[in-house]
């Protein structure tokens, strides 16, 4: 079973894609902020993290590089969920080594199916 | 002491000196100076202090009392005044180019070749016998250290024993040697005034030396001198006199104008100035000098009189006490104090006439005799020197002949009414622009001649000259007419002098002045002097009308000052009004300009000569004169008038410059506001979102209730926040106004609290209220639901971040200078003190982009200040990090709303 991570602060955004990687069948972890997700990450190794940004003390982009920059860990594919959706956030982003950038309000079926597209490669 | 010895030591002295002057020179020409030239220029100016004070002080002191005092405590009273009189002075010779006062008073007069005459010999008159008492209290000195004793000159004595002669021969060389080596005369001597201020320190310290000794060493001290003295003595110096107050206020006006006037302490004090700035120096250590010199005078000339023979003349006692009380080390320092105040007078003295005789008589007269009007170099140069030897001999022979028999204060004070006689041309020169030369040479002529009437006549009969009849009787046998009291006056003969010479010349000058025409370049130049501190060039104030090719202009500079100066001239002028092509013809600024330059060398009046000799000159009208000073004064006021312009163009651009920037930072304001309120609506939307596709796509779903009242909770989430911001924007703009009714803050806490009965019960939040009675009455001016939404939203933040254990909240009242405080406080976490300046900023949580706050929307405590602040109130916090936060909103009580 695919390991996922879910990292926000929003606990009613936390609680929504919680239900939905449950329900696709995937084992799900969940962060409140970037600290608590950097050790889970270090725990349980997921294959995916869906992460947002704007967090209390360790940010989502600072999660996403402490991922790509260690070798044991850059094979994790990470999906960036925010409400952050200038150009040059996304491009900011993608050049941290993130898979995937999706904005808030997220289309839940979108979602699914790149998250399932990723599991697959 | 054998004769060798004391001649060998001045002598010594005096190439010590010599040295000192040489090398100070030399360095000063590579720009290096030894001591700042404040220092050298303040101890220059005891110059003033010759023989006449170093052994003269005593001997009037034993004669008249404190009447000597009268000569030092003039030049003190003035001191005050030189930062306005003696700066226009020399600002005026600086840039006129005017070394002394006989050129002084011509260059403003007219470039007049008679007042330069004039005046020039009445100075040289007035102050020979000056240097010659000088040279009779160095021959005096001498004798007394040589033979004990000194005896006036039997007249048989062949000169060639004379040491005064040879003496003056030294003297003479030395000033040939140091100072007219070069024919400008403006060049300043920093060798020699080096050499002046080391005299001042020898003499006051020498003078100091024989007062220590004479006091202490003779005697026990002041009193026990002054108690020993006889009664007579001890008078005198009890009080002035009464009905003396008109001589001693004479003789003040005496030493005030001697101080700035004198041929020597014009050279010290203004030609020889380097900087203006120096005169604030010379403010308080010139009168200092002045009282420590004269600290011992009375000591010493009651001490000569109680312990010396009456043989000897009181102007010797500072030598004779030291002497013949076996002090022979001490009584050959005093020779040497004593020698150096009289040849540091005698050497700038004669500097100063010798210039005054050449450029001032000599080359006008001259200039005015041959034919073509060329004049080289070596002429002034040569006839500067000769002058030197010319003067020294003047006074040693009325030394010879007059001086011998009088005391040194006595011819000295002659001097000084001879030079008080230009008070008023100087004094119109400064600050009378109609001042003009008919009133001038009036004057002055008759100054003089009443001067020589009144106190030189005298001095001849005392010689046996003049017959003793004139004195008595009057001339003719007219009573009234008596030289020492005209129309029966009774003053002391110095101030009956100056009274009726100095009020003749006085009346003249300006009855004459007032009533005579006064020629258009005249006026230009008054009006040049008068307003000297005038920021426009000279050269550019000044009319010059006619035809002058500038070739011939610089030949003659070049004849007079040399190739090199004149090439640096030139240099100059062009800095400052672009090239000066030499086969044109020279124009008014240029003329000027060159006049000025060879004015430095041989004087205003000839310079001018000069001049008008090359060029077909024409007569300047006064419109000539008017049109350029309306022409500088319009300029003046279009410049102010621009000027003005330009601040005020200026202070509207950085005007402009600030709306800019606060319309850019309102402009990002709004930015921001609307992309964090855009953020804060996105929240919500996307949990709202992200439900509804999970219940669509989900038709049999147990959460379905708990996701619908989530969905619920996120709608109502955004509908507080688009209210906050609508009411924001609403108080921020004005749109709203707040009602002004009579309510009660405590009712209106009360219902907040109330309201959140429910809330502050499912918490289990301990409530402390603390309202006093007194203040539960105090009414106030406002609106009842803006205060309840304040208290409200203080509650509320309260109940959200109060401690989670044990939560407690205290709302507290108080009254504190007619306002009402009330406080919601709380136990939580507190706020961080970096943090607690921002806390009423908008969206202050979320400011920071990459943190997220807890909870709420950010806008309430902006819009709880911004209520306030419309109730004319205040609210601020108070907060503790661990152990809680405290707001506090102070409301005005209105105090005719008391009941």
């Amino acid at each position: 079973m695919n390991k996922i991570l879910i990292v926000d602060d929003e606990p009613n955004i936390l609680m929504s894609l919680e239900f939905l990687m449950r329900k696709e069948g995937y084992e799900v972890y969940v962060a409140r902020d970037g600290a608590e997700a950097l050790d889970i990450i270090d725990k349980e190794l997921p294959e995916i993290v869906i992460l947002d940004i704007m967090m209390p003390n360790v940010d989502g982009y600072e999660v996403c590089q402490e991922i790509k920059h260690s070798p044991d860990k850059k094979h994790i594919q990470v999906i960036f969920l925010s409400a952050k959706s200038k150009k040059e956030d996304i491009e900011k982003g993608l050049e941290m080594g993130a898979n995937l950038y999706l904005t808030k309000p997220f289309s839940t079926r979108n979602l699914v199916k790149e998250v399932k597209k990723l599991v697959n490669v | 002491m054998r004769p060798w010895f004391v001649i060998l030591i001045a002598l010594g002295y005096l190439a010590v000196l010599f040295v000192i002057a040489h090398l100070i020179d030399k360095n000063s020409s590579k720009g290096k100076y030894l001591i700042k030239n404040k220092w050298i220029y303040a101890l220059a100016l005891p110059v003033y202090c010759t023989a006449w004070t170093f052994y003269g002080s005593v001997g009037k002191a034993s004669a008249d009392g404190w009447e000597f005092l009268t000569i030092y405590i003039g030049p003190i009273l003035t001191m005050p005044l030189w930062w306005i009189v003696v700066r226009k002075i020399i600002r005026i010779c600086e840039t006129q180019r005017i070394s002394t006062l006989p050129d002084f008073i011509s260059a403003r007069y007219g470039k007049s070749i008679s007042i330069s005459i004039i005046s020039s010999l009445f100075i040289i008159a007035g102050i020979i016998p000056y240097i010659a008492i000088q040279l009779k209290s160095i021959t005096s000195s001498y004798e007394i250290l040589t033979l004990g004793n000194y005896q006036p000159y039997d007249q048989s004595t062949f000169f060639f024993n004379d040491t005064a002669f040879y003496l003056s021969i030294i003297l003479a060389v030395f000033i040939i040697l140091f100072v007219f080596r070069n024919i400008e005369t403006t060049d300043k001597h920093h060798g020699l005034m080096g050499a002046i201020a080391i005299d001042s320190v020898v003499k006051l310290l020498a003078f100091l030396a024989v007062g220590v000794f004479v006091t202490h060493f003779l005697f026990d001290g002041f009193s026990d001198i002054f108690n020993q003295s006889a009664i007579k003595i001890q008078e005198s110096f009890r009080e002035v006199p009464e009905g003396n107050g008109l001589n001693w206020f004479l003789l003040l006006l005496l030493s005030m104008s001697a101080v700035v006037l004198l041929p020597r302490q014009f050279q010290v004090a203004i030609a020889e100035n380097t900087n203006e700035k120096d005169i604030r120096t010379a403010g308080w250590l010139f009168p200092l000098y002045l009282l420590l010199i004269n600290l011992f005078v009375v000591p010493i000339a009651m001490a000569g009189t109680i312990s010396l023979p009456s043989s000897i003349d009181p102007d010797s006692y500072v030598l004779a006490l030291p002497l013949l009380n076996g002090a022979n080390g001490l009584a050959l320092f005093t020779f040497i104090g004593g020698f150096s105040a009289a040849t540091g007078m005698i050497i700038v003295s004669t500097i100063s006439l010798s210039m005054i005789a050449s450029n001032n008589i000599f080359v006008p007269i001259l200039l005015k005799r041959i034919e073509n009007k060329r004049l080289y170099a070596h002429l002034p140069l040569r006839s500067r020197r000769l002058a030197v030897f010319v003067i020294l001999l003047l006074a040693y022979i009325y030394y010879r002949f007059v001086a011998d028999r009088f005391s040194i204060v006595s011819i000295g004070l002659i001097s000084f009414a001879a030079m008080i006689q230009f008070v008023p041309s100087v004094g119109g020169a400064l600050f009378w622009k109609d001042a003009n030369k008919k009133g001038v040479i009036a004057g002055l002529v008759a100054g003089f001649l009443i001067w020589g009437y009144t106190l030189v006549i005298p001095t001849l009969m005392e010689i046996g000259w003049v017959s003793k009849d004139l004195l008595v009787n009057g001339p003719w046998g007219i009573e009234w007419l008596k030289p020492q009291s005209l129309f029966g006056s009774s003053l002391s003969p110095v101030p009956h002098g100056t009274f009726w010479s100095l009020l003749i010349n006085t009346s003249l000058f300006f009855l004459i002045s007032l009533n005579a025409k006064q020629p258009a370049k005249e006026r230009n130049v008054a009006e040049l002097f008068v307003d000297i501190f005038q920021t426009k060039a000279s050269e550019e104030r000044l009319v010059w009308k006619g035809k002058l090719a500038n070739q011939e202009l610089v030949d003659l500079s070049e004849d007079l000052l040399g190739k090199e100066r004149t090439t640096q001239a030139l240099k100059h002028f062009e800095a400052n009004y672009g090239r000066v092509d030499r086969s044109e013809v020279g124009d008014a600024r240029f003329v000027n300009f060159m006049e000025r330059m060879i004015s430095g060398a041989v004087g205003s009046a000839s310079s001018r000569l000069l001049i008008s000799s090359i060029a077909k000159e024409e007569e300047i009208e006064i419109k000539d004169v008017i049109g350029l000073l309306r022409e500088t004064s319009e300029i003046t006021q279009l410049n102010k008038a621009l000027q003005i312009k330009s601040t005020e163009l200026f202070r509207r651009t950085h005007e402009l410059e600030k709306a800019n920037e606060r319309l850019r930072n309102i402009d990002t304001e709004k930015d921001d506001f609307i992309s964090t309120v855009t953020h804060e609506l996105r929240t919500p939307l996307t949990s709202i979102k992200a439900f509804v596709e999970i219940i669509q796509d989900n038709p049999k779903l147990d959460e379905r209730d708990q996701f619908l009242s989530t969905i619920n909770e996120e709608i109502d989430r955004m509908t507080r926040l688009i209210n906050q911001v609508l009411d924001m924007e609403k108080l921020e703009s004005g749109t709203i106004t707040i009602q002004q009714k009579q309510i009660i803050p405590h009712q209106i806490v009360e219902d907040s609290l109330a309201s959140m009965q429910h809330l502050l019960k499912s918490k289990d939040i301990h409530l402390v209220t603390d309202f006093p009675e007194t203040l539960k009455r105090k009414q106030i001016l406002g609106d009842e639901d803006r205060l309840k939404q304040v208290f409200i939203n203080l509650l509320s933040n309260s109940v959200k971040y109060a401690r989670e254990k044990e939560p407690r909240i205290e709302v507290k009242a108080g009254l504190a200078a007619d306002q009402l405080e009330i406080s919601v406080i709380d136990n939580g976490k507190g706020i961080k003190s970096e943090n607690l300046d921002q806390i009423f900023d908008k969206f202050f949580q979320a400011r920071d982009q990459t943190r997220k706050k807890p909870k709420g929307t950010g806008l309430g405590l902006s819009i709880t200040k911004k209520i306030i602040e419309l109730h004319q109130g205040t609210i601020d916090v108070d907060s503790q990090w661990d152990v809680g936060s405290r707001f506090t909103v102070r409301l005005p009580v209105k105090k005719e709303l008391e009941s």
